[in-house]
């Protein structure tokens, strides 16, 4: 009976024809290295998100006085496993970053993002950006005093922009002159619709985009697709399985175990206009911008410099033109690389300090440390430019 | 794989780790205010003792609820609960919740159901009694349903105690002051209400145990599946 039905359907659809083509014809490098693996589990903790999401939707009640009691008490205590759902989803929106970070630190090192690859950089940015917009609207949902708090902080970023176009982003962005009602309902309809849609539907480019452009390759060699590769399955697929298993264990020991830094105490308290809580900080995954904006004294400037750091990221690709590829064979580079990963976590921890002006001079020092290695880049590139080509154009 | 190349891995797994211990578990760089907690007092906020919750429920009812309300549980200030209108509109809007709670060991009466009146009801059938409180004391007396999470037991057996030396000019009489033992069955309370009661937390504890060490089995699995399979197709 079964196998009929799978015929019946295998006649109409050719599916084996297109796990053959896609999955085992499809050749990677041999020499895949662990950090690859980020790319998998980014899908996964995408997938968890909208499951645990949809579940806690059939509960949520996006209205000022209704929010916080219909998370905290009803999905909290009074639903069947709600707490699970809520915990799987807060803590898997700070894992899904943490994925997201490590995917691209590993696009940087092995160079992934050089021709022909650019686009897929492009896309996987455009997904990075619309992962914290989608993270930022989802923590002001459960209307808590640091939900409340810290989106109040955010939406008055923009404000640094001096005149009436800083005031009116913040204006646009808050729905009024305090957070309230509108702001919530938009915050609730870009949380769960609008943005996921808008991000399957990057990511599906993205992952096209790479089996267009293929894969890259640890060692930034060209390799013979025929001799050197491996089947993608079950060559790969089984492995980051396996990994994947591992990742999600991982993942719900903080789950089960762990939950007392993804649901801080200061938002197991209702929302407050009036009454500011004494630490208000972003979220850890915008701890860096926000250490860069708050270090520089004038506001304006901080804003510009934390945006060009986005805007860096996004030009990686133009910035870096060496024809060598893979930190592995570039000495100049992996010692950027790693002066780059020391500024970008000295700015997130040094996010979560108070501010002192101590503290501002550091983060002013990481801050120029994550500058220089932007600009080493074009200069880098240039030495091995010489150096490729007087070797003859080697790769 | 090179001498060079172990060291790199060393490195990058270290720093990994490190950043993600130092932002989600333990951040060296920050002091967190302590607050002392005698250990006989720490004993009898986690006992799960159903008599010193009862007391510290009569406490909270009797004093706190003079300003404070624990719309979780039930109780409500006590111009509120004075207020002519008050049993009516408990019986045409509040509905009764299944609690997970150390409660439901608790509420034997009421088999562990709390009444609930959503908070756009009380607001404004209240709103007189609330304005009142809030000229009194300058902010309406915060909700205690959620403080034991929000701000740990530490910190609540002090406040109780000692509210002025927390936070100075605040508008808390220190009630229980020098009355350490009232102010832990307080907490005990207040814990009773946001925790799963001890059958509840042993099932979430059994199920964390299950759910990872199946993950870990099925990933193990997959691993040897694949090493051999991979030597039946000659890849390895």
């Amino acid at each position: 009976m079964i196998g009929k039905l799978a015929n019946y359907i295998e006649e109409r659809t050719h599916l084996s024809q297109m796990f053959q083509e896609q999955m085992v014809d499809y050749k990677v490098p041999k020499n895949l290295t662990f950090p690859y693996v980020f790319g998998v589990l980014a899908i996964v903790a995408f997938t968890i998100q909208i499951i645990s999401g949809m579940i806690l939707l059939m509960y949520y009640k996006p209205y000022d006085t209704l929010a916080f009691d219909s998370v905290a008490l009803f999905i909290w205590k009074v639903i069947p496993y709600g707490w699970l759902f809520r915990s799987i989803h807060a803590a898997g929106a700070n894992f899904f970053l943490a994925v997201v970070y490590l995917h691209m630190f590993t696009g940087i090192y092995y160079n992934a993002y050089k021709k022909p690859r650019e686009l897929v950089w492009v896309m996987g940015f455009i997904i990075y950006f619309l992962l914290l917009l989608t993270a930022l609207t989802g923590y002001v949902l459960p209307w808590g005093q640091l939900s409340y708090w810290a989106t109040e902080v955010t939406v008055e970023i923009p404000g640094a922009i001096p005149g009436v176009i800083g005031e009116t982003i913040s204006l646009l962005m808050r729905g009024g002159y305090t957070l309230g009602n509108i702001a919530l309902g938009r915050f609730f309809a870009l949380h769960v619709l609008i943005l996921p849609l808008i991000l399957l539907g990057v990511v599906s480019i993205h992952l096209f985009l790479v089996r267009a452009a293929g894969i890259s390759n640890p060692d930034g060699k060209p390799y013979d697709k025929k001799k050197e590769g491996v089947p993608f399955h079950p060559y790969v697929t089984l492995k980051e399985g396996a990994i994947a298993m591992f990742y999600l264990a991982l993942f719900f020991f903080f789950v089960f175990f762990y939950m007392k830094e993804f649901l801080p105490g200061t938002n197991w308290e209702p929302a407050n206009p009036l009454q500011t809580p004494a630490e208000i900080a972003p979220e850890w995954y915008l701890k860096g911008y926000y250490a860069i904006f708050r270090s520089i004294p004038n506001k304006f400037v901080g804003f510009v410099t934390f945006n060009l750091v986005l805007a860096l990221i996004l030009l990686l690709p133009w910035l870096d033109f060496s024809p060598i590829r893979s930190a592995r064979r570039r000495p100049l580079f992996f010692i950027m690389y790693i002066v780059f990963i020391i500024a970008g976590a000295g700015l997130t921890i040094v996010g979560t300090l108070q501010a002192t002006p101590e503290v501002a001079k550091v983060g002013l020092f990481f801050t120029a440390l994550l500058f220089l290695f932007f600009i080493s880049l074009p200069i880098i590139s240039f030495i091995e430019l010489g150096y490729s080509k007087a070797k003859g154009g080697e790769q | 794989m090179s001498i060079g190349n172990i060291i790199k891995t060393i490195f990058f797994t270290v720093f990994v780790i490190g950043f993600f211990f130092i932002i989600w578990v333990k951040n060296p760089f920050v002091q967190e205010t302590e607050y002392p907690l005698p250990a006989q007092y720490k004993a009898m906020i986690y006992s799960d003792n159903p008599q010193i919750i009862a007391a510290g429920r009569q406490i909270v009812t009797q004093q706190c609820a003079a300003c404070h309300s624990l719309r979780y549980d039930g109780v409500y200030p006590l111009s509120v609960k004075s207020d002519p209108n008050f049993p009516r509109i408990i019986k045409k809007f509040a509905k009764p919740i299944p609690n997970n709670s150390l409660l439901a060991t608790f509420h034997s009466k009421t088999k562990g159901f709390s009444m609930y009146l959503p908070e756009d009801v009380y607001d404004a059938a209240f709103a007189s009694e609330l304005h009142t409180l809030k000229t009194q004391f300058g902010k309406v007396p915060p909700d205690l349903s959620t403080m034991y999470l929000a701000r740990g037991a530490d910190y609540l057996f002090n406040w109780v105690q000692e509210p002025g030396k927390i936070l100075p000019g605040t508008a808390m009489p220190p009630i229980l002051q020098g009355q350490p033992k009232e102010a832990a069955e307080v907490v005990a309370y207040l814990r009773a209400v946001d925790t799963p009661s001890p059958a509840e937390a042993s099932r979430r504890f059994e199920m964390g145990v299950i759910t990872i060490a199946f993950l870990i089995a099925l990933g193990i699995v997959i691993y040897i599946y694949r090493g051999r399979l991979l030597n039946k197709m000659g890849l390895h």
